[in-house]
């Protein structure tokens, strides 16, 4: 079996990547705008296409608890949610965040209730950006089937062990059909390399409990590496693309962030998701009407590309943040952070902060071209 | 000073809330009046609340309010004397 | 950029069409997209699709505002159709045997095709519900031509299967026969 062009959604674009990087244990439970993942990969555990130990559970909460499980023993593990369904699992969002299992679940991104809604914004994964996982957020289906391939290696990696979590719009994404290039399996897996040498295993001749209390010392001392592997995640995530992108000839941006257009610009539009690939288009627009414009893409969010948003509010002079989820009380979550970065460095181009795109509202590039103009 | 009335996520029953739903209706239940005996079964099934109910006393036969009939056929299905049948709809 | 709006009703099977569409797309060297409109699932209630066609990368997400062209797959649902938003060059095709009466006068250019009457002799039937997503495909063909026939039947073929796709192709076929285009 070699390269296939298909049409796919990003759902499928993830079942794909999974299927070829064959985890040992899947968990998950049905929500919407995730469910098609999970149903495709039981029916290819079912069938016997995919080797791997498919477990029903009654919840996102035992989802979780599962795969956490799986890992602990040694095994390489997938699941995926949305929205409620991550909030339900909170718990042992944190739990396999802070017990460093390298889980990679995909999360379809939904906004929260009430009102009942079923479409996109970010709300449900920025909501655990501090629960010790990696987060990258997707432009297209194409980088879904190759982030959530990149996760594994990542997460897997000793001086790293963090679980991953890609994130794809909901709908937008998951339920558009669009051109992906899925590689060959065979290059995948080893691409990936197989989970021989797990972080941590169960060896009845070497006994150990978790979950056990610590004593704050050894609670610090954790956390703190848990701060390190964090930040050796940033190289660990450009080596990662940049080992993709000879392999298979795609890359995006330097892994952690994506630039569009030249720097010097009066106005730098940082985005996050499809809004930041829209974006790109708005770009164009306001580029042909004589405007010195360009964006950025945040694709990692956890780690935070801090060395990267230093250099772009450097060679830029204003930016323009666009945020789909908020911290009530404040502001945009990628404001939040992009702001901080620049107090703490002394650097003072000014930032201007929009929260659109809520509960699935439509946001055309068009609408981020006005907004652009609106702060010229 | 006058407080702000908060935005809260509810709403209420309005008549219509999906829209005009007889849009959605490829075939309308239409009633023989000969054969309807009033009993009014199809207005208890009706999941619209599109049937008005017959009156015996004042001798009248149901009424299908076409405006939010999905045509559903659930009323020609359960009518126990065959007085509702299904059209097809014209363009 | 070509931009189609598909308007069907639930459970028609528009959205599996639109996919199909885009599918074709791609085997005519395109790059391609198809958006389903989801809300609340209801059979037989109007829903929308939209397919994106370019010749370079589409960086779009949004829905289609203002499409190229339309495709009605259900004649009662034409009124539904806002006529001022596509292109005034643009094509509208239409599931009917005759140009309705609601496009009468309008001087747009209309493609029109008894799709159910096709679909029917091929008892392309589900449910009680005529499929016409895949019939209709052909008189896209032959309306836009913007895709090869022989790519829309690869499509059908790859998405449908080898068990029923034959009759899909054949109803495809028969469509872009039978297609007619008039300025109404």
């Amino acid at each position: 079996m070699a390269e296939e062009v298909v049409m796919l959604t990003g759902n499928h674009s993830v079942s794909e990547a999974v299927k070829r990087v064959k985890p040992d244990v899947i968990a998950a439970y049905p929500i919407t705008p995730q469910t098609a993942i999970i149903e495709y990969l039981s029916r290819v555990v079912d069938s016997g296409e995919l080797d791997s130990h498919f477990i029903r559970v009654e919840s996102e909460h035992s989802a979780l608890a599962a795969v956490a499980g799986a890992s602990w023993a040694g095994a390489r593990t997938f699941t995926a949610t949305s929205s409620q369904g991550l909030l339900y699992m909170g718990e042992w969002v944190f739990w396999t965040g802070y017990a460093r299992l390298p889980v990679v679940m995909a999360v379809v991104n939904r906004c929260l209730a009430p009102g009942w809604s079923i479409w996109v914004d970010l709300q449900d994964s920025m909501a655990f950006r501090d629960a010790g996982w990696i987060q990258i957020y997707n432009k297209n289906n194409q980088e879904v089937f190759d982030t959530t391939i990149q996760s594994y290696k990542i997460a897997e990696s000793k001086d790293i062990a963090l679980p991953v979590m890609p994130c794809l719009d909901g709908f937008v994404l998951s339920h558009t059909s669009s051109k992906v290039i899925l590689s060959d399996p065979e290059e995948v897996y080893n691409f990936v390399g197989d989970y021989s040498d797990p972080i941590i295993e169960i060896d009845t001749g070497k006994p150990f409990a978790y979950g056990s209390i610590v004593m704050p010392d050894k609670y610090n001392k954790d956390r703190k590496d848990l701060m390190e592997a964090m930040e050796r995640a940033k190289a660990k995530i450009k080596a990662v693309n940049k080992e993709f992108s000879e392999t298979f000839g795609r890359s995006y941006g330097n892994g952690l962030i994506e630039k569009y257009g030249d720097d010097d610009a009066d106005l730098t539009i940082v985005g996050i998701g499809t809004l930041a690939d829209e974006t790109q288009q708005a770009i164009d627009m306001l580029t042909s009407e004589g405007l010195k414009v360009n964006s950025v893409r945040v694709r990692t969010f956890r780690p935070f590309p801090t060395e990267d948003i230093i250099d772009i509010a450097k060679k830029n002079h204003k930016l323009l943040v666009i945020d789909r989820s908020v911290s009530f009380g404040h502001e945009g979550h990628l404001q939040m952070e992009i702001e901080s970065v620049l107090k703490r460095n002394n650097i003072d181009t000014p930032v201007i902060g929009k929260v659109m795109g809520l509960g699935g509202e439509d946001v055309p590039y068009t609408r981020i071209a006005k907004a652009a103009r609106e702060n010229l | 000073m006058t407080e702000k009335e908060p935005s809260m996520p509810i709403l209420y029953p309005i008549e219509g809330a999906a829209g005009l739903t007889g849009d959605w209706r490829t075939q309308r239940p239409i009633v023989d009046p000969e054969k309807c005996k009033m009993c009014n079964i199809c207005w208890q099934y009706c999941p619209d609340l599109a049937i008005t109910a017959a009156n015996k006393e004042e001798n009248k036969v149901i009424v299908f309010d076409y405006t939010f009939c999905k045509g559903c056929g659930i009323c020609a299905r359960e009518c126990p004397f065959g007085a509702i049948h299904m059209e097809k709809e014209v363009d | 950029m070509i931009e189609l709006l598909q308007i069907s009703r639930g459970g028609s099977g528009g959205v599996t069409g639109a996919k199909i569409l885009a599918e074709a797309a791609m085997y005519e060297g395109l790059d391609s997209q198809a958006i389903p409109k989801y809300g609340a699932e209801r059979r037989g209630a109007k829903v929308e699709a939209y397919v994106r066609f370019d010749s370079s990368p589409i960086r779009i997400h949004s829905p289609v505002y203002n499409p190229t062209h339309a495709m009605v797959l259900d004649s009662s649902l034409i009124k539904a159709l806002e006529i001022d938003k596509v292109s005034k060059d643009g094509i509208i095709m239409i599931n009917s045997s005759h140009i309705p009466d609601f496009l009468k006068g309008t001087n747009r250019k209309v493609a029109y095709v008894d799709a159910t009457s096709i679909s029917k002799e091929l008892g392309l039937v589900v449910s009680g519900f005529t499929l016409t997503n895949v019939t209709m495909l052909g008189c896209f063909a032959k309306a836009t031509g913007i895709i090869k026939m022989e790519n829309i039947e690869k499509a059908i073929e790859k998405t449908l299967g080898a068990k029923i796709a034959p009759k899909n192709i054949e109803a495809a076929r028969r469509a872009y026969e039978q297609t007619k285009v008039e300025t109404a």
